[in-house]
């Protein structure tokens, strides 16, 4: 088990050096003069040109500059925003709770509720209650994220006016309102990943509960709690945590669009306001950040791969 | 086959295919960097030729190394060292594209006949590829040598227009040996060619090998680890065990007097369909598993499980004992301890019987 | 011989394409993704207005006569406005899957197929790019090169590629282990032909349906991208950009979100039905709908078995099986498998039940405890009785009681019949808990002692099956079977998957505790000389039906049954070297094509008209010995001598 974990995490590190690169030379790629670009445009003062050029070390060579970036970003000093000029550090700790509350109310809805369709589907497949559930996972992964929220506050603020259509209260300050202002995007951002990671588990306990170890467990005289729960369930859950896994990174990404609508004012809303300003310091860090608890996230899900498999977890 | 025809490969000298000290080892990788911690000793040191015509037998059971050995003759594996020649050729180290005299001269039969075809491929699609490959055949040509194949292996033409989920097993096989023939070979290697199937087809695979061999003079491989098989279908019989040779010999002389102690339990663990012999022979039930082919044992491979071991077996692996009917023989006991020289293993009566600690092994 | 149907004669595709055309439900979104983009190729002509033209017209008008789908702020017709947005959205959407195709599969073949440090590399690359969530990297992309759909289509592209590659490459390195492509190498056919012909079009499956998915998926990005602004640019219309503009006046209008959110779904539904569809018609393994009881064969037998036939004589028999028939499923109907089946076995007796592949041996033995899955199996007939109770009207929980206490049972192949994921020593204990609700330390000293019994050491009990060897393996599935001490064991085909040498000690093994046990078994195997080992009686089964019975002796040396004798003349163990066995011609019989009378006499030298002129029951031709063929007191039958 440690040799797994040692393994992906030699994996993981040099995996984040080079994604730090790409993250940093994003920069590079802004057509033209990247200062010239950033200040705004051809007629841009020559003393905002300047300033960029000087905020960004861009008279150094790349490499330098990467490796001042790299340095300052390990110490979680991430520079000052080209447009508001706070500290981006700063400014991202008062969004990682923000963002990181939604993630989490996220998976709080994703993982029993696919858990739960995905055995009542895959128990009987075919069956009635298995295609009904089938359809609706369908469904689901057809609305865009950003639609779906827009329908719930056409329908739960605006029509029943049950819930705030915009806003956000943090969780220490009113538990009760946070709940209000998190449920609309936390559902918005969760019906996808929920069908998915259903399907999946649907599909995995449909074919295990066909194969031969399965039948062995029956033989061996079990009732259906102890052959579904005991036997199927964690052979089945083996390629759903793997599904998992990708999902991670699809709502990471959601959040951008989703905090947006809601005017929720965490990471996803300040790469959005970032990139509608040019703001390449803001860019970099969020970019960075979101790569990080990716790898992270799929790492958590390797070594957990690795529990439910044993297999695995000799080689 | 022939009688006549036999004899007349056999003294014509020149082996068809020889491998010279032919080893292959596979990396094992592992630990945190996945660097290669040890090596799979599939085979080691082996040589073995098969001559024009014959059929050379090779039996051994998972693991031994047999089917590895087939896929080094045809180079499918390229050998780790050691040589293979074919038709006095030195085809080891040549370009797999210039191959074309090993590639046309020597093919395989595989076991499951199901997975051996493409299946989004009619056969006639299949069989007629080493057409294409090796002669350039086309229109015409192709299809009065596809018909013939055909016909050679008792199935009707109308069976090229098919895919191959539409046949049954043993006709599958079938084609198989079929798309073998179709560039005139010299030499067959069989890879558990009836394994997959039931004994009525299986007696008809068989048979079909039979004749064809006596009619086209074809020399086989046969590889397989039905020991009764084997002797049913081979001239000569080879013995490999943890990727060596054991024994290896004429096939009456190795399976009615088996001379060493692995053929021994071997065979006397082939079940007969006869309950009286069944109740009343002698068995050698060996004990414990073969060893992990990452780690072969010391000395004899073999002495862990054999129940003659001596101290010397440990320490010194056997050299090749020769006896004067040509058999040839990789056990200590002949040169020393019992000094079989030459004789069955059965001589020496009941083994001692296992003690505790090879049981719990 | 099957007979020669031109309509049999189809390339897999070709089936899959017939599969699809019948298929309503994959035809529907079809049609449909048809009409939208022939309405976004032809928008210029369909659209009622010009989706551009700011009209005269009150904005936000809301659906009308002449404004089907209402107007948007500007006072544009939001319908005409959806039809551009199709030809806009879908063009997108093929445009980037096919770049994305083009990149990804080569890319995938590649590495599949070569291995290695070009493997590494390539993998290490998509997984690079897959570590950037994607609508990260899409936003990240146009940030840097500027909002536009070319850009947009670069970045949703890029994002696309990894799990394209990864598929292809997974698929590749499966077929890649299929013997075909070592026939191929084997007949030195050269590695582009290889490629091209084999591996290619082997491949192709999955990615067809994954394309489908990736269209649906590639329209949602342009949405979401087009949503923030980032792709599709004002004046022009696509569904995602109507959206953005509707979101600014959602409180006021809330209308304005419908129609291109509708258009959205709907689309990619079509999509995402479209690839189920398609996975449908292209695989074979639909999962069957399960019916009945999970974990039960169904019964559905005409007649209440105990007044109609004869129930087991007291004390003498274990296990009575009486007229026994089974029915499968198929999509052509029903087909009977198993048909009077009768047989019985006596405490401490051991019974060889021996046939071909598709003899109905292993669905007998599946039937006893009720392991068939309904579908396909349904028992029509017969009953089944163990010490006196029919297993076949009994509940549930009172079937679970017995099976594995009363009756265990042992697979062929106990690689996949072990749970991978849980150490033997848990697998074992876990009987004595189900069974007899035993405390741990219970469960665990009779753990401890099966494992003894079977010749496992201790140290190895908290091992996982794949650490075992085969024989190990097989150990373990037995110690499994026996902790419960069972009177009956069914052991089907236990030896089958194993080593010569490992059938010999594992045939040893049974034969020990079969006597220190005094149990009882039913031994499953198409191996004649495993049954001459361990059996004291045989029952032959050929096409669904026992066809000869008796005591191994009198069956081995003087079989009454031309299937039988043919068995063991085809068996090369006692012929003479190199000599031509005797074969059996033709094949066995397929179950939906059987007719009436005796099931061998298209393959028996010695058939007469009297064999298909009606059922054919089994007759006595000797003690304790019953054989069901007509000809059976006349034929002069060669056996073992």
């Amino acid at each position: 088990m440690l040799g797994l974990i040692g393994r992906r995490l030699l994996i993981a590190v040099p995996l984040l050096v080079v994604m730090s690169l790409l993250v940093f030379s994003l920069v590079a790629l802004v057509p033209g003069d990247p200062a010239v670009t950033l200040a705004g445009g051809a007629d841009a003062s020559p003393q905002a040109v300047a300033q960029i050029r000087a905020e960004l070390h861009l008279d150094e060579p790349f490499l330098a500059r990467y490796w001042t970036w790299l340095g300052a970003a390990l110490r979680l000093d991430f520079g000052k925003s080209l447009y508001s000029q706070h500290a981006v550090a700063a400014e991202l700790a008062q969004r990682i709770p923000v963002t990181a509350s939604l993630a989490i109310a996220v998976f709080v809805l994703v993982v029993p509720l696919a858990l739960a369709v995905g055995v009542f589907g895959g128990l009987r497949p075919r069956g009635p209650l298995d295609r009904g559930l089938m359809f609706l996972t369908s469904f689901a992964l057809s609305m865009p994220p950003f639609w779906v929220a827009l329908v719930l506050i056409a329908l739960f603020a605006i029509n029943l006016r049950w819930l705030p259509p915009f806003g956000y209260t943090s969780f220490t300050e009113d538990p009760l309102a946070w709940l209000q202002t998190i449920i609309m995007p936390a559902v918005a951002l969760a019906l996808a990943a929920l069908s998915i990671l259903a399907r999946q588990v649907r599909a995995g306990l449909t074919d295990t509960m066909q194969s031969a170890f399965i039948r062995t467990a029956w033989a061996k005289g079990g009732t259906t709690r102890q052959v579904v729960v005991g036997h199927a369930l964690k052979n089945s859950a083996i390629p759903a945590v793997t599904v998992m896994g990708l999902q991670v990174g699809a709502i990471l990404g959601g959040t951008v669009i989703v905090e947006q609508i809601f005017s929720i004012p965490g990471i996803g809303m300040y790469m959005l306001e970032a990139v509608s300003n040019k703001d390449v310091p803001v860019i970099q860090a969020v970019t960075l950040l979101f790569v990080v608890a990716n790898v992270v996230a799929n790492l958590a899900v390797d070594i957990a791969y690795g529990y439910l498999n044993p297999k695995v977890r000799a080689s | 086959m022939s009688a006549a025809l036999n004899d007349k490969f056999r003294t014509s000298g020149a082996p068809l295919l020889e491998l010279r000290d032919v080893s292959m080892t596979f990396p094992v990788r592992g630990g945190l960097l996945r660097r290669v911690r040890a090596h799979v000793h599939a085979v080691s040191d082996v040589s073995v030729t098969v001559r024009p015509g014959e059929s050379l037998g090779l039996v051994g059971e998972s693991g031994s190394g047999k089917s590895t050995l087939g896929r080094l003759a045809l180079r499918l594996l390229d050998p780790t060292s050691g040589s293979v020649h074919f038709e006095g050729q030195d085809v080891t180290a040549s370009a797999r594209s210039r191959l074309r005299g090993l590639r046309s001269g020597a093919q395989m039969v595989f076991q499951d006949p199901f997975s051996a075809f493409n299946p989004l491929q009619t056969l006639e699609a299949s069989v007629a590829e080493p057409l294409e490959v090796h002669l350039g055949l086309r229109g015409m040509d192709r299809t009065a040598r596809l018909h013939e194949l055909v016909s050679l292996v008792g199935l009707p033409s109308s069976h090229l227009e098919r895919y191959p989920r539409e046949l049954s097993g043993g006709q599958l096989q079938r084609m198989a040996i079929a798309r073998a023939l179709a560039a005139a070979p010299r030499l067959i290697i069989l890879d558990e060619p009836v394994s997959s199937l039931d004994v009525s087809t299986q007696a008809q695979v068989i048979n079909l090998l039979g004749s064809l061999q006596e009619r086209l003079g074809v020399a086989y491989l046969f590889i397989a680890h039905n020991p009764a098989l084997v002797r049913h279908v081979s001239d000569r019989i080879a013995v490999m065990y943890l990727g060596e040779i054991v024994e290896i010999g004429e096939a009456g002389d190795v399976y009615e007097n088996p001379r060493h102690p692995y053929t021994h339990a071997l065979l006397s663990a082939v079940t007969v369909p006869d309950p009286q012999i069944q109740r009343t022979r002698r068995r050698v039930v060996l004990r414990g598993d073969v060893p992990n082919p990452a780690a072969p044992p010391s000395g004899c491979r073999f002495h862990t499980r054999c129940p003659y071991a001596m101290d010397q077996c440990s320490v010194e692996p056997p050299p090749a004992f020769q006896t004067r009917d040509g058999t040839s023989i990789r056990c200590h006991l002949h040169t020393s301890g019992p000094r079989l020289d030459g004789s069955p293993v059965a001589v020496l009566g009941k083994p001692p019987a296992p003690t505790v600690r090879e049981r719990d092994r | 011989m099957s007979v020669d149907k031109p309509g049999r004669r189809q390339g897999e595709f070709r089936r899959a394409a017939r599969r699809f055309r019948r298929d309503p439900v994959a035809l529907f979104p079809l049609a449909f993704i048809i009409v939208v983009a022939a309405a976004g190729i032809f928008h210029r002509a369909l659209a009622p207005y010009d989706p551009s033209a700011q009209l005269d017209v009150s904005p936000f008008s809301g659906p009308s006569a002449e404004h089907w789908l209402g107007t948007d702020g500007l006072g544009r017709d939001t319908f005409s406005r959806i039809l551009e947005g199709a030809g806009v959205s879908l063009r997108f959407s093929v445009l980037v899957v096919g770049v994305a195709l083009a990149v990804a599969v080569p890319i995938g073949l590649l590495s599949g197929y070569f291995g290695r440090g070009i493997d590494v590399f390539l993998m290490r690359v998509m997984e690079a790019i897959q570590s950037f969530p994607a609508l990260v990297l899409a936003i990240a992309i146009v940030a840097t090169l500027g909002p536009s759909l070319l850009n947009a289509g670069i970045a949703v592209a890029v994002g696309a590629v990894p799990s394209l590659a990864r598929l292809t490459r997974a698929q590749a390195l499966a077929v890649r282990e299929e013997i075909f492509l070592d026939a191929s190498r084997a007949i030195g056919t050269p590695t582009r032909r290889i490629l091209w012909r084999h591996l290619l079009p082997n491949v192709l499956s999955p990615l067809i349906v994954q394309a489908s998915v990736f269209l649906g998926f590639a329209l949602l990005a342009e949405a979401g991208l087009s949503f923030l602004g980032l792709g599709v640019q004002p004046p022009s219309a696509s569904w995602g950009s109507m959206l953005r503009q509707a979101t600014d006046t959602v409180l006021a209008h809330p209308w304005e979100v419908i129609p291109p959110g509708v258009a959205i779904v709907l689309t990619v539904l079509a999509f995402n039905l479209l690839g189920e569809g398609l996975r449908v018609a292209l695989g074979s393994s639909a999962p069957p709908r399960r019916r009945g009881r999970l974990g039960m064969t169904m019964v559905a037998r005409e007649a209440e078995p105990r007044s109609a036939l004869t129930p087991p004589r007291d004390g003498q028999d274990l296990l009575v099986v009486d007229r026994l028939a089974v029915e499968f499923a198929t999509p052509t109907g029903r087909v009977g498998v198993l048909d009077d089946v009768s047989f019985s076995i006596a405490p401490g007796e051991t019974l060889g039940l021996v046939g071909e592949s598709g003899s109905g041996k292993t669905v007998t033995s599946l039937s006893i405890m009720r392991l068939l899955p309904s579908p396909p199996g349904m028992i029509t007939g017969g009953g089944i009785w163990f010490e006196g109770r029919d297993l076949l009207s009994l509940p549930f929980r009172d079937l679970a009681a017995v099976r594995g206490s009363g009756i265990a049972m042992v697979f062929q192949d106990p690689l996949v019949s072990l749970n991978p994921a849980m150490t033997i020593a848990r697998q074992i204990s876990q009987v004595v808990r189900w069974h007899r609700g035993a405390s741990g330390d219970e469960a665990n000293r009779l753990m401890r002692e099966a494992l003894e019994l079977v010749g496992i050491p201790r140290g190895r009990a908290e091992s996982y099956p794949h650490e075992f060897s085969g024989g190990m393996r097989q150990r373990a599935m037995i110690a499994m079977a026996l902790v419960c001490r069972p009177r009956l064991l069914i052991a089907d085909e236990p030896t089958t998957a194993l080593d010569v040498t490992i059938q010999a000690q594992i045939l040893e093994l049974l034969r020990d505790l079969r006597a220190e046990l005094d149990m009882a078994m039913l031994f499953v195997t198409h191996d004649l000389g495993v049954v001459a080992d361990i059996c004291q009686r045989v029952a032959v089964m050929y096409a669904g039906q026992i066809v000869e019975t008796g005591d191994v002796d009198a069956v081995f040396k003087n079989p009454r049954h031309p299937y039988t004798s043919g068995l063991l003349k085809a068996m090369p163990q006692q012929a003479k070297p190199r000599s031509e066995l005797y074969v059996i011609p033709g094949q066995v019989p397929e179950f939906a094509t059987i007719k009436a009378g005796c099931r061998l006499a298209s393959r028996c030298d010695f058939v007469r008209d009297t064999c298909t002129a009606r059922e054919i029951p089994l007759i006595a031709s000797g003690v304790n010995h019953l054989s069901r063929c007509t000809r059976t007191a006349e034929l002069d039958l060669a056996g073992r001598s």
